[in-house]
């Protein structure tokens, strides 16, 4: 239950300081060029503007308001290290061919979150396979 | 008559027939994969109808562009990631059915509302062409201006449980879809050191990662989670013909807003989308079921995005103007056969128009057929345990996102954006209000700066006509509406008190 | 990852270091496929425009001519593309005149130095028109009824600080009148406006509103090309009408500059042979468009003179910051 509080006001916060930023880069913005014109700043001063007061709203609701359901951080290092795989996948695809690339990351991919080693080679069979020729054979798009 | 028979003849020839069939099936390809959109499809299938007569070639196209529509939807509730944007609002009932175990279920009715509410849109495109553009273009900016502040008043009803999370996603969407230069002078706004962003922040990127990629790294967390191996194996459940009948009203009214957004340029499939799902939400007796996989919040959406199939082609035969960028390719295609797209089809090359008429009530049966013959294999998908299925969504993800603009930057964009909605997701704020403001974001933005240049800066101009007006008090009564019952109560027991 | 980075640098470093010293054989052009590298969508005019012209080229040359889309950053994600591929001629960049525009703003990191502009194969006007029932019969009457009343028409057009505001702003220049310009985001959106009573005026297309314009629903009251356009005899030019005010919004082809000339010379004399055929003169007579015919040298001018008219034009209505 603390966690999702800590967690709520922690997003809540930084969202904030965001919405603070953007006002002061959109203060830098240049006046309307034309008659009339709301300007560039307008609208995302505007935005920013109630987005800072929700998330202070947010803030003020944690601490004091009726407690929301908890947050569960099971299985979170899976998550964590299916993100930091796919972050170091689209790194090397612009220096790999896809298959070289894919056909190990799916194995190992499948893997870590709990298949067996048959269907991880099944998948890492077809699945990038399945990608390539549609994408790429079918549709011409073309790859780093 | 005359012409319809003209149609026929041109459309039932195994030439005729063929082409639709081809546009059909690759459509609905085209549609599944994430970041092939309907307008990419028919602008890549163009040079192959160079040989084939104008008639034949815009079938193919039409009827890719209307499966690519459906398609979109398979995607959506299979790995909750809109195929194409239009989809989106069928994710958020869509793909919690499938958690659920009735993914089987949804598909058909995704299937069913498509085909009846295209079909709809096509009799629309055939006789209240004149009419609905008449209405249409009464739309100036203040009345766009107003549509997308009416289409904002339906966050708080997508915000689910958490009213304050729901309009602080809504307002993040908002802020997502100022990025980019700025309409009227032109000046970047928080673009940083990237010129990528100048078209502003492409809205597939955030679909992408706040619903594929998000839901991929939460699957992760649950790894081969048994119980939802047992959730699973009930996939078999489907759709029977008294409750596809029960839903005809919804199929009816997802139509029928389809097929009038569709018409009005700029606003299109995934507004239309969007308005379906959440007047759906309203006329239901159980709104609170919206969100956690309800079958009329996959179908309304799912009726009302290709119902604008026939609108959007409104515009370009009565003005031969497009009214969408799909519209707009197909513009392309038939001056390229030498036509002049416009009214002047209908007198110059009638075997077109005629033929696309019957070749639209054709396409969707035959889309019907098609879709039904594949459900077998999405019925695999379904049933693919979730380290698979995190793994497969990454992959499309991946290469779906790199294909839109053949782009490394938008891929990094959209991990960003993936992890961004894994947190937000977590802590319980819902992205459908996220991916809605963005949406309408642009519209609101560039009509209030129009509209405001043509007043020379006077408020005034939104409550100068009628049209304006209206849509506005919509928007005033829809904010108000969902309190009313809130107050009634307090009165009555005021009420009562007193009387006491 | 450290080690992945200093790996990549290198490698990436002797690719720069082999592309720079590697002398290039260009006698031969061409030897493998020529890439096209086009900066709008797939089914835009400019994408079909060289689509066609790859499909020609290549029965020309005898290589493959795959098409390319990279979109964004106004052309500058294609143009820094292109720019990390070798000046060899075999990659070929779509370019048009808003390209000018972009430059001239000074939003990208690429000048016309950095580009060699082969051939303009398409050109357009830009058209002034009213709805048929207006009272403006000739651009007198419209610049007349703005002088005296500065700011009393709505006009507007496709994007803000482009080629038809552009346009617009060098009538003003003329014939010193006032008035605010409504951007749109497509001609499409500008002539429903107009249709639908919300504009006064457009600045337009010809081309893109024919359907208003053949049946009287439009009126052109002038048009920037030189003398009568070819497609719209009866539109009277804005210079005839004694506004002085040319203008065109081409599509044309460029590559690296620095890319030899045996590759740049070839490719040009096979445009000049398909721009000979009938299927090519075809293809630009039903998208209506006419042909610029400078040569390589003039058209390096004509875009320096460009980028030169487009920034006064930025500085002076408010655009260029």
């Amino acid at each position: 239950m603390a966690l999702m509080r800590y967690g709520t006001i922690l997003a809540a916060l930084v969202m904030g300081i965001v919405a603070i930023v953007m006002i002061v880069v959109a203060g830098g913005f240049p006046a309307p060029s034309t008659l009339g014109a709301p300007g560039p700043a307008r609208l995302p001063t505007i935005y920013a503007t109630l987005l800072a007061v929700l998330a202070g709203a947010l803030i003020l609701r944690s601490l004091f308001g009726a407690p929301e359901p908890g947050l569960s951080l099971k299985g979170s290092g899976r998550a964590m290290a299916l993100t930091a795989g796919t972050a170091v996948c689209v790194y090397l695809w612009s220096m790999l061919d896809f298959l070289v690339l894919f056909i190990p990351a799916t194995l190992i991919g499948v893997r870590l979150l709990g298949a067996g080693w048959i269907g991880a080679f099944i998948a890492a069979a077809l699945m990038p396979a399945a990608v390539y020729g549609l994408f790429h054979l079918l549709l011409d798009v073309p790859f780093p | 008559m005359q012409e319809l028979l003209l149609g026929i003849e041109t459309v039932f020839t195994w030439q005729g027939i063929l082409a639709i069939f081809v546009g059909t099936a690759l459509g609905i390809l085209v549609g599944a994969l994430p970041g092939l959109g309907p307008s990419l499809g028919v602008a890549l299938l163009i040079p192959a109808t160079f040989s084939l007569p104008p008639s034949v070639s815009f079938n193919l196209l039409v009827s890719l562009y209307i499966a690519a529509e459906y398609g979109g939807s398979i995607s959506a509730i299979l790995i909750g990631t809109p195929g194409t944007a239009a989809a989106t609002a069928t994710v958020v009932d869509g793909y919690p059915m499938n958690r659920k175990g009735q993914g089987a279920m949804a598909l058909q009715a995704s299937l069913t509302a498509s085909t009846i509410g295209g079909i709809i849109g096509a009799i629309s495109l055939i006789v209240f062409s004149q009419p609905l553009i008449a209405f249409v273009l009464k739309f100036g900016a203040p009345e766009y201006f107003a549509l997308g502040l009416l289409g904002l008043t339906l966050i708080a009803s997508l915000s689910g449980d958490t009213i304050l999370k729901g309009l602080i996603a809504g307002l993040i969407g908002l802020l997502l879809a100022v990025v980019g230069v700025d309409p009227v002078s032109g000046s970047p706004r928080f673009t940083g050191p990237f010129f990528e962003l100048y078209e502003g922040i492409p809205f597939l990127v955030v679909l992408i990662g706040v619903f594929a990629l998000a839901e991929a790294f939460t699957l992760a967390e649950r790894g081969n989670n048994t119980s939802d191996k047992a959730e699973k194996s009930m996939s078999s459940g489907s759709l029977g013909i008294g409750p596809a009948l029960a839903m005809f009203p919804t199929f009816l009214r997802g139509s029928v807003i389809g097929t009038v957004v569709g018409a009005i340029p700029g606003a299109g499939a995934n507004i239309a989308g969007w308005l379906a799902y959440v007047q759906e939400r309203r006329w239901s007796k159980e709104p609170e079921t919206f969100g956690q996989g309800q079958i009329r919040g996959v179908a309304a959406p799912e009726a009302a995005n290709s119902a604008s199939v026939g609108g959007s082609l409104m515009p370009l035969l009565t003005l031969g103007l497009p009214g969408s960028p799909t519209t707009a390719v197909l513009i392309g295609a038939l001056i390229i056969h030498g036509l002049q797209p416009g009214p002047r089809l209908f007198s110059q090359n009638p075997d077109v128009v005629y033929g696309l008429f019957v070749g639209m009530l054709v396409a969707f049966p035959m889309l019907f057929v098609l879709a039904i013959a594949a459900m077998p294999l999405w019925r695999r998908v379904l049933a693919l345990p979730n380290s698979y299925l995190a793994v497969g969504i990454i992959l499309l993800s991946l290469v779906g996102t790199y294909s839109f603009r053949n782009l490394m930057f938008d891929v990094w964009l959209a991990i960003g954006f993936g992890i961004g909605g894994y947190f937000l997701k977590k802590l319980r704020f819902p992205m459908a209000p996220l991916v809605l403001a963005m949406v309408l974001g642009a519209i609101v933005e560039s009509n209030y700066a129009r509209a405001l240049i043509m007043s020379q800066g006077s408020h005034g101009i939104f409550f100068e006509r009628a049209l304006s007006v209206s849509l506005i008090g919509f928007a005033i009564l829809a904010l108000v509406w969902p309190v009313v019952p809130y107050f009634m109560k307090k009165i009555r027991q005021n009420r009562q008190e007193t009387a006491m | 990852m450290k080690t992945l980075k200093t790996l990549a640098a290198a490698a990436s470093l002797s690719l720069l270091a082999f592309t720079l010293t590697a002398p290039v054989q260009a006698a031969d052009y061409p030897e493998k496929d020529i890439r096209f590298v086009v900066w709008s969508a797939a089914g835009s005019p400019l994408d079909s425009m060289m689509r066609q012209l790859a499909r020609q080229l290549s029965a020309e040359l005898g290589v493959q001519v795959p098409v390319e889309n990279r979109t964004g950053g106004s052309g500058a994600v294609a143009m820094s593309y292109v720019m990390t591929q070798p000046a060899d001629g075999y990659t070929v960049l779509s370019t048009t005149a808003s390209m000018t525009f972009t430059m001239a703003k000074g939003q990208v990191p690429f000048s016309p130095d950095n580009f060699t502009v082969l051939r303009a194969l398409q050109a357009e006007p830009s058209a002034v028109a009213v709805r048929g029932d207006s009272d403006f019969q000739t651009m007198e009457d419209f610049v007349e009824y703005l002088q005296q009343n500065p700011n009393g028409l709505r006009v507007g057009g496709y994007a803000s600080a482009g080629f038809h505001q552009f346009v617009f702003y060098r009538l003003q220049e003329e014939a010193d009148f006032e008035a605010a310009w409504i951007p749109f985001d497509g001609g499409n959106e500008a002539a429903m406006a107009l249709l639908g009573g919300h504009l006064d005026a457009a600045v337009l297309t010809p081309s893109s509103a024919l359907a208003q314009i053949e049946s009287g629903e439009f009126r052109l009251l002038g048009i920037s090309t030189d003398g009568r356009d070819e497609y719209f005899p009866d539109t009277p030019t804005f210079k005839e009408q004694g506004y002085d005010v040319v203008e065109s919004i081409w599509r044309g082809v460029m590559v690296r500059s620095g890319t030899p000339d045996e590759a740049t010379d070839r490719l040009l004399e096979a445009i000049a042979a398909v721009e000979q055929t009938e299927s090519w003169q075809e293809f630009m007579r039903n998208n209506m468009q006419s042909s610029l015919d400078l040569t390589k040298d003039e058209m390096q001018e004509l875009v320096r003179r460009e980028v030169e008219s487009r920034r006064t034009f930025l500085e002076n209505s408010g655009n260029l910051n």
